[in-house]
């Protein structure tokens, strides 16, 4: 079991990431109905089970929007210790990722989502906001080992602008 | 009513702190704030109350953004553990 003292230094707390986080407001606990049709259209579109819109804070990510059973107790949290999120290594890599088969991947093979949930295949695009900062991604998670469509990419990189030009206009509004 | 067109001073910013967190939390986050910025108490010229309350506000945004992830850290982390009971 990982102690919270013992959690490795996967995130690179830039402050004026955080900031931009911060700004957005995505640390915030509030719904966000605006989103909920994106990640609806991304779970068709790839054919996934899961379809999530996930915020990277510096120890943690927390989901803005899902498409799928969000187990109880992952619900409860609002989301994951950090080193749990697929989409972590877009703090360093901006690239989209696809994994075929988590677990049998050293890098998630015993993480929680993976040993717990049965989460088996992945494939994510990162949120980029205006300023230039990675705020979190865009992703589908599957229950069994897959490829996914071959436009997946695409589609998912046009949805995950729209998903930070929602979140942007939503604090331009004062909501 | 005519309109307060008087200079805020540190203690306008304490009192108006205090009234939202109370005289302790405002006197320490005030004089960390003061000290990390190399200032010193009483902060009298507008410019540096500008400062302290710039590095406020950015303080106080990096203390929600962990707030909310040490919240979810140890919800996600006690449910794991065995005494937590879930999943």
């Amino acid at each position: 079991m990982m102690l919270l003292e013992e959690r490795p230094r996967v995130a690179i707390p830039t402050v004026d990431r955080l900031l931009d986080v911060a700004h957005l407001g995505l640390d915030r606990e509030q719904p966000r109905t605006y989103l909920q049709e994106i990640v609806d259209q991304l779970a068709d579109r790839v054919g996934a089970p899961f379809a999530l819109i996930d915020v990277l804070l510096d120890g943690a990510q927390v989901f803005l929007a899902a498409h799928g059973p969000v187990p109880a107790w992952i619900a409860q949290a609002g989301g994951t210790p950090i080193e749990w999120a697929f989409c972590r290594p877009f703090l360093t890599d901006r690239r989209p990722r696809f994994v075929r088969d988590l677990a049998t991947d050293p890098m998630w093979r015993d993480n929680p989502l993976v040993t717990v949930e049965g989460a088996r295949s992945y494939i994510g695009v990162p949120l980029i906001s205006h300023r230039g900062h990675v705020m979190g991604g865009l992703c589908a998670v599957d229950l069994a080992p897959r490829d996914f469509p071959a436009e997946s990419i695409a589609t998912m990189e046009r949805l995950a602008v729209e998903v930070i030009d929602r979140l942007e206009s939503e604090v331009g509004t004062g909501s | 009513m005519a309109p307060n067109t008087e200079r805020p001073t540190e203690a306008d910013a304490l009192r108006a702190l205090a009234e939202l967190v109370g005289t302790q939390t405002a006197t320490g986050m005030w004089d960390l704030s003061v000290r990390t910025l190399g200032l010193h108490r009483p902060v009298e010229s507008i410019a540096d109350l500008r400062r302290v309350a710039e590095h406020m506000m950015v303080t106080g945004d990096l203390v929600r953004v962990a707030g909310r992830s040490l919240k979810v850290r140890a919800i996600t982390y006690d449910a794991l553990s065995p005494a937590g009971g879930q999943p």
